[in-house]
């Protein structure tokens, strides 16, 4: 018996490791369906080491195109600040007369008695590690459960909504982007109310799907979160429409979105201690830290530690429910 | 054991590089180090069972680091293992320019594994994607050349932890799998 395994071994190994991995991948797939998507010890262990692995390699990579970008960029600096200069005097004007309309129609205090209940406590984190897979897109961050990051946490840019927490081990977290094809989001266009869903079509660009019925698109369209997926909050920015794919008769029509993230140059997010019901359900009940801990923890390059959404994330108009602070 | 130890450290300093290096290249132009230690491993590794858990190990780390699947890439991983390993037994693969393109073509294979794995688990109902094939080609090329520098560094790590016995004990030409 000892000879057969001995003489056989590389066989016997070969099937055996390959139905462990088909057994996970069976595994895998019953588990996403039934919501149990919480890491294994070993698994913990090898994102924990991982990360500041890939952390080691981007921060010091990431900071040499830094310094590169920003040589390149002083080429047109003195144009284009005399240009925002223009825009920022133009803009304080309007910001101005809104104020002044506001304070007048008495909505301003209405909205700051509001502020208290949108506003969602966020904790900034660094891009360390993207998919080693060119075929599939998520991101390591260098946030973990104990700073509070818990799987079902959105994840947004200044820019708009970039992801969703998959997976967390106790100092890193593992985000799935919207670009990734398995990603959907209940989406809304800004001007014309039409609903769809959002999903990544593998290409770097965003699908958005809709009824043609009522659907009312057009190129340049901002599309918005829903929040009818109970999964990330209402208003926020997920792209604007750059493409009608004209479908025939088709009852889904698709139009293609340019994402509002850029997300080839994603290295400061923000972490939503945030779970819609859908995510309650799915992920368990996550709790914010204290306002303390989420505050007080460094952030890996130092920035702005806000505990609110960033302005430019939520969008203006119908759905702008959360003031910026 | 110490080998063993070397082998999967490196691996998995692989992965994190090359999750790291993704950040500041572009994607198509990242070679996937992680593929290529299994691809190195399955030239000069004699042990062809022990091979094969090293590699499903990477492949499990592999799946870890990245939202395909988890078991895909081990499963993918085992199978290059074992086809390096048979490849080498009927090719000379151990010339930098055979190397380079072995490893050329098991990436463009490997890519099609993984999008038939994903359809057939429903994760990507629409199948392979012609879109997708042109990030393919610099992908192969930018992992074929840097194939034999993975399968150098393999060597000497070997060498490094084993001494002379690893010489005895690998199937390799020093020479031959240098850059």
């Amino acid at each position: 018996m000892l000879e057969f395994l001995k003489r056989f071994s590389a066989p016997i190994a070969f099937v055996c490791l390959l139905l462990i991995a088909a057994v996970a991948m069976v595994g895998d797939t019953r588990d996403y369906e039934n919501a149990d998507r919480d890491l294994a010890w070993w698994q913990a262990v090898v994102l924990e080491v991982a990360a500041p692995v890939q952390q080691m390699v981007s921060v010091p990579a990431g900071a040499v195109r830094n310094v590169f970008n920003k040589y390149a960029n002083l080429v047109d600096v003195g144009v284009e600040n005399e240009r925002l200069h223009d825009r920022i005097a133009e803009l304080e004007e309007v910001n101005l007369q809104y104020r002044e309309a506001l304070v007048a129609s008495g909505h301003l205090q209405r909205i700051a008695a509001m502020r208290g209940d949108f506003e969602v406590p966020m904790l900034p984190a660094q891009v360390v590690g993207l998919d080693i897979s060119l075929w599939f897109r998520s991101v390591v961050v260098d946030r973990g459960k104990d700073h509070g990051v818990n799987a079902g946490n959105p994840i947004i840019t200044n820019n708009g909504v970039a992801g969703l927490v998959t997976a967390a081990s106790a100092h890193a977290s593992k985000v799935m982007l919207l670009l990734d094809r398995q990603s959907a989001v209940d989406g809304v266009v800004q001007r014309s109310r039409t609903r769809g869903v959002v999903h990544g079509n593998g290409a770097g660009e965003l699908e958005f799907e809709f009824v043609a019925r009522d659907g009312d698109i057009q190129s340049g369209d901002v599309v918005l979160t829903s929040g009818l997926d109970a999964v990330y909050p209402k208003g926020l920015r997920i792209g604007s429409v750059s493409e009608i794919r004209d479908r025939g008769s088709d009852l889904i029509q698709i139009a293609i979105l340019t994402p509002a993230v850029d997300f080839e140059r994603l290295e400061q997010v923000f972490v939503m201690f945030h779970q819609g019901p859908t995510m309650e359900l799915l992920y368990g009940t996550s709790q914010a830290p204290a306002d303390d801990e989420a505050s007080d923890d460094d952030s890996s390059d130092g920035s702005d530690q806000s505990s609110s959404i960033p302005s430019a994330a939520v969008a203006a108009g119908p759905d702008r429910e959360r003031p910026a602070s | 054991m110490k080998r063993w130890l070397a082998v999967l450290l490196f691996g998995l300093l692989a992965l994190g590089i090359q999750g790291g290096l993704a950040m500041v290249v572009p994607r198509q132009l990242c070679p996937d180090l992680g593929l290529l230690v299994v691809i190195a491993i399955g030239l000069h590794w004699q042990d062809a069972t022990s091979g094969l858990l090293i590699s499903s190990v990477l492949g499990f780390i592999a799946d870890l680091l990245s939202s395909s699947i988890f078991g895909a890439h081990a499963l993918l991983r085992v199978l290059v293992f074992t086809t390096t390993a048979v490849s080498r037994q009927r090719m000379d693969l151990r010339g930098g320019l055979a190397m380079a393109l072995f490893a050329g073509g098991m990436t463009i294979l490997y890519a099609l594994g993984l999008f038939l794995l994903m359809g057939f688990f429903g994760t990507q109902p629409e199948g392979v994607r012609w879109s997708g094939i042109g990030g393919l080609l610099p992908h192969a090329l930018i992992n074929a050349i840097c194939a034999p520098a993975i399968s150098g560094i393999l060597i000497r790590i070997c060498e490094w932890t084993d001494g002379e016995a690893s010489r005895r004990g690998l199937e390799m030409d020093a020479r031959g799998s240098l850059p």
